[in-house]
């Protein structure tokens, strides 16, 4: 769940958050199915067994926030952060770069994806204060002015998306991917490569096309 | 998220120092697997302490055949290592069975290990589970399909690293080390059943940490091999796993080890599939054997009764790809 600071000033009634209604409420059961990638329970079978979790007694913790600097394209942003901030949420929110898509926030869908240290990472599953120094990659610092890179020059040629919500992750991770690759790129080592990149429309098929293409033109096919 | 408070520790004996002096801290390595747990408020350390940065806990050696690998060593640097690559193929067939490209590159060899159970009821703070304190198990009565056929006992999650029975496979052993010093032991008892624990599924103590993966000198004779299913083709968790590592002279398993995964609360040797296989020239109707004799002691929930076929099926898979 995002955390947007606005719980924790202390204020009782703030407190109530949709999470923590829920689970005061002990009525969360819909939402079991989002966790993990489970299958859902049936509610006849959850209201039986779930037992309502009471609240835990214990007083509001104050929030901690770290002046940090962030390494973004090439730019250095001093950015105020929660220390509950994840990567993505810093870069979205105190950068600004809003290209970084957050999807399932747990590590699961790829449309976080940026290049942190020269290798594709899930930036909703990184602390943004884990993240300070290192080198960072989104996907506004891949074209140069309006040049864009050979990646996103395959995407727009082979169609490659549909709502477009995984492709700055896709673009993120087929960038890395073919930087990293050690030898001859082929379908197989791209699908090896993206297989941390789920695409709800399933534009699978373009996605490799464009990949071979972009290998083509960086000189590794 | 509850608010905790962080720290990046510089060196290992400042990490050490911080665990010991920090009330309620938590250690972070890549963090894959404990902002998952942060976020749904399953866990509320008061404190962070991230070694995801220690280099000296970042490295593979060789030394005197023996392979040392870091704690902090991630699954992408593992899977890339030369040495690893050539003396032991066995992971570096793994790696890329395991998670995501994105997950290994921010994965840690010891995180893998000390990674926490996927029990949807476990993974959910709504649910006050045995594990978590609480007064009952709900995949008894509730969904179990990915649940445990062996070692339950209280509490069913299995245990989810597919890197865990590779390496117990090898006979590797693990260091920790804590305010009470230092101490090496077989990795295979590192792991905990609910029996003796059910609220832990390892012997870490408060304040301890892995520090290194140990793996013995093959024999000369040795291979070995992991076999994973899973219900995708791209990443997934393994429903089953086995890993198998045995010396084969002339189609005869002289030696054996096989631990299997995904199918109880820890890894899981299956010291009567080694017996049918050890001295064996290894032939479908061994393997078939072996593969029973595996399941002998199995009990299945109501959901997850498909394990016992597939784990047979990937037994005798695995012996039979060594016996050639
Ligand atoms: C989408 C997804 C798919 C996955 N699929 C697989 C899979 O197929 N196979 C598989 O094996 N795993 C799988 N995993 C689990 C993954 O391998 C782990 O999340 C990862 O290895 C954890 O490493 P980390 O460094 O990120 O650990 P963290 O998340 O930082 O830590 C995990 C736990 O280990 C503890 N810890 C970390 N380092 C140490 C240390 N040195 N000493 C003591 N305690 C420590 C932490 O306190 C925490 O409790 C998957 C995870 C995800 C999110
Ligand atoms: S299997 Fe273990 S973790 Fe899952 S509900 Fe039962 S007690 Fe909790």
């Amino acid at each position: 769940m995002r955390n947007d600071g606005a719980d924790s000033k202390g204020e009782p009634g703030s407190e109530l958050t949709r999470r923590r209604f829920l689970k005061t409420a002990g009525v969360g059961v819909a939402v079991l199915g989002a966790i993990g990638g489970w299958s859902l329970r049936s509610s006849k079978q959850a209201t039986a067994d779930a037992a309502p979790k009471a609240a835990p007694a214990k007083g509001p913790r104050q929030p901690i926030q770290r002046t940090i600097t962030l390494h973004v394209n090439n730019r250095d942003y001093r950015v105020i952060v929660d220390t509950r901030e994840t990567l993505a949420e810093a870069i979205r929110d105190k950068v600004g770069l809003t290209g970084t898509k957050v999807g399932c926030n747990h590590g699961q869908c790829g449309a976080c994806t940026v290049i942190l240290g020269g290798q594709a990472v899930y930036s909703c599953s990184t602390l943004a204060v884990q993240a300070e120094g290192a080198k960072i990659t989104t996907i506004e610092g891949l074209s140069q002015g309006e040049k864009l890179h050979p990646v996103q020059e395959a995407f727009l040629a082979h169609d490659a998306f549909q709502c477009g919500i995984c492709t700055s992750g896709q673009i993120m991770a087929l960038t890395a991917c073919l930087n990293n690759a050690p030898g001859k790129v082929t379908e197989e080592s791209i699908k090896a490569g993206m297989g941390g990149n789920l695409c709800r429309c399933g534009a699978y098929v373009q996605i490799i096309r464009a990949g071979l293409q972009a290998a083509a033109a960086m000189g590794k096919s | 998220m509850e608010s905790f408070a962080y720290s990046k520790a510089a060196n290992l004996q400042q990490a050490l120092d911080l665990l010991k002096s920090t009330e309620g801290a938590q250690v972070v390595a890549g963090g894959s697997d404990l902002l998952s747990l942060l976020k749904n408020e399953v866990l509320t350390p008061e404190a962070l302490v991230d070694i995801k940065g220690l280099a000296d806990l970042n490295y593979i050696k060789d030394e005197g055949g023996v392979l040392r690998i870091g704690a902090t060593t991630t699954l992408t640097a593992l899977g890339n290592d030369a040495a690893v690559r050539e003396r032991f193929p066995i992971i570096a067939q793994t790696i890329p069975l395991i998670a995501s490209p994105q997950i290994r590159n921010q994965a840690t060899v010891a995180g893998n290990l000390c990674q926490r159970p996927r029990c949807w009821y476990f993974r959910s703070e709504l649910y006050d589970c045995f594990r978590k304190g609480g007064p009952t198990c709900f995949a008894i009565t509730g969904r179990n399909s990915e649940h445990a056929i062996f070692g339950g006992a209280g509490c069913f999650i299995v245990h989810a690293s597919d890197l865990a029975p590779v390496l117990i496979a090898l006979n590797a052993e693990i260091a920790l080390q804590g305010p009470s010093g230092k101490r090496v032991l077989p990795l295979e008892e590192f792991f905990v059943l609910p029996r003796m624990n059910p609220h832990a599924e390892n012997l870490l103590q408060p304040g301890e940490l892995v520090v290194e993966i140990r793996i013995p000198a093959p024999a000369a004779d040795a291979k070995g091999i992991f076999v994973k299913t899973r219900l995708r083709g791209s990443w997934d968790f393994a429903a089953t796993s086995v890993a198998m590592v045995a010396q084969v002279q002339n189609g005869t398993f002289q030696d054996v080890r096989v631990c299997l995964g995904a199918v109880a609360p820890a890894p899981w040797r299956s010291k009567e599939a080694e017996a049918a296989l050890k001295g064996q020239a290894v032939t479908a109707d061994v393997a078939a054997a072996a593969a029973k004799a595996a399941v002998r002691y199995a009990r299945p929930m109501s959901e997850n009764g498909y394990k016992i076929r597939q784990i047979q099926a990937i037994i005798k898979r695995a012996a039979l790809a060594l016996a050639k």
